[in-house]
């Protein structure tokens, strides 16, 4: 899957669409449908980033909206000669951190990502896979945001280094960096879990 | 719990060899696609919460675009037939023969105010002589103070 770049289809990739500072300052005039054309491109890396936080998926989803919404009711102040998705991106982070500060109030459980695939063989791999994914959402929770944030881009949503760089307004390089630095640091927690799965593998 | 020192150029500078990412079935799992049906409620909500804040820039815009002398076009027509209408009411309309207020109850304090004794019994329906209203008048000062609170009218009728 981290593989698959098919899914992701971040902002102005496409050299034919239009720029989105432009779909910003028309979003300025009042223009609905340019404010689909933002929602649309950007709903699933907002929701990306919020997920980076390890909140609860409604609280994702929350943030989400709230993103949109308070980029509107900013949007008069936004100067389209900067790049938008930064600034969107700083809207989300920021929303995102105050949940995500709330849970680190209370040392909550990170939340478990999704259920079980279908697919699982037995009930012994299931648990297998779901005490994993729990380890894995546990050390992703002790990583720094920018860290965090690339390798949910990058490596859980399929984003490439430089649609994340976009997004999160730094250089591809810095990404791939945060990325080294993550997949280092859950490669150490997971280090027995690999061996085994490397010698099944081979 | 936020660190961002590694933002900048000094990180890209020692730009690392990746290592392999974890497998994939032991990660959180994956957002739909950008154009997977499953996000049109997500956008359709949003869409309908931003609708307030669409119409206000709309309306914004449009404030800013008229200039001063397109507004006062938009409301010189409704000006003037406002002012038209009052202009024929006060025309039409039978302006009241004053009150019907019987002179004996004529308040001493009405009558002591300043102004044209002649004028202010005629005010009141009273056709006064102008001679004898200004000595009613001037008799009105030296009225004892167990004097009645009305007057009658001096050498006049009532209309």
């Amino acid at each position: 899957m981290a593989g698959d770049r098919a899914g992701s289809r971040v902002a102005s990739d496409d050299p034919g669409a239009v720029p989105d500072e432009a779909l910003a300052r028309a979003v300025q005039g009042g223009d609905r449908d340019a404010l689909e054309q933002l929602v649309r491109r950007y709903l699933r890396p907002v929701h990306a980033v919020a997920a980076s936080f390890q909140i609860a998926p409604e609280e994702v989803e929350d943030v989400a909206q709230e993103t949109f919404l308070r980029a509107l009711g900013a949007i008069d102040r936004y100067d389209p000669r900067r790049p938008f998705a930064p600034w969107l991106y700083q809207i989300a982070r920021n929303l995102a951190r105050s949940r995500f500060a709330v849970r680190a109030r209370w040392r909550l459980e990170p939340f478990p990502s999704g259920g079980m695939e279908a697919s699982d063989p037995t009930p012994d791999v299931a648990a297998e896979r779901s005490e994993l994914r729990a380890r894995v959402e546990a050390e992703l929770a002790r990583l720094p945001e920018q860290r965090r944030t690339a390798f949910r881009l990058v490596d859980v949503d399929a984003m490439t280094t430089e649609e994340a760089a976009r997004i999160m307004g730094v250089a591809p390089g810095t990404v791939r960096s945060h990325l080294h630095h993550a997949r280092m640091a859950l490669r150490k927690a997971l280090a027995e879990h690999l061996e085994v799965s490397q010698d099944v593998g081979g | 719990m936020n660190d961002d020192r590694m933002d900048g150029e000094g990180a890209e500078a020692r730009e690392p060899v990746l290592p392999d990412p974890v497998p994939r079935r032991w990660l959180p799992d994956a957002l739909p696609p950008d154009d997977d049906p499953a996000w049109d409620p997500y956008v359709a909500r949003i869409l309908a919460a931003s609708e307030p804040g669409l119409a206000r820039f709309a309306a914004t815009i449009g404030d800013e675009a008229a200039p001063w002398w397109s507004e006062m076009g938009k409301w010189w027509r409704p000006a003037a037939l406002a002012a038209a209408a009052t202009a024929a009411l006060l025309l039409v309309v039978e302006r009241p023969a004053g009150p019907s207020v019987p002179p004996e109850t004529v308040a001493l304090t009405l009558i002591a105010s300043e102004g044209d004794p002649v004028a202010l019994w005629g005010m009141l329906g009273v056709r006064a002589d102008p001679v004898l209203a200004l000595l009613a008048f001037e008799e009105h000062d030296g009225f004892p103070d167990d004097s009645p609170s009305s007057i009658h009218p001096p050498g006049g009728e009532t209309r």
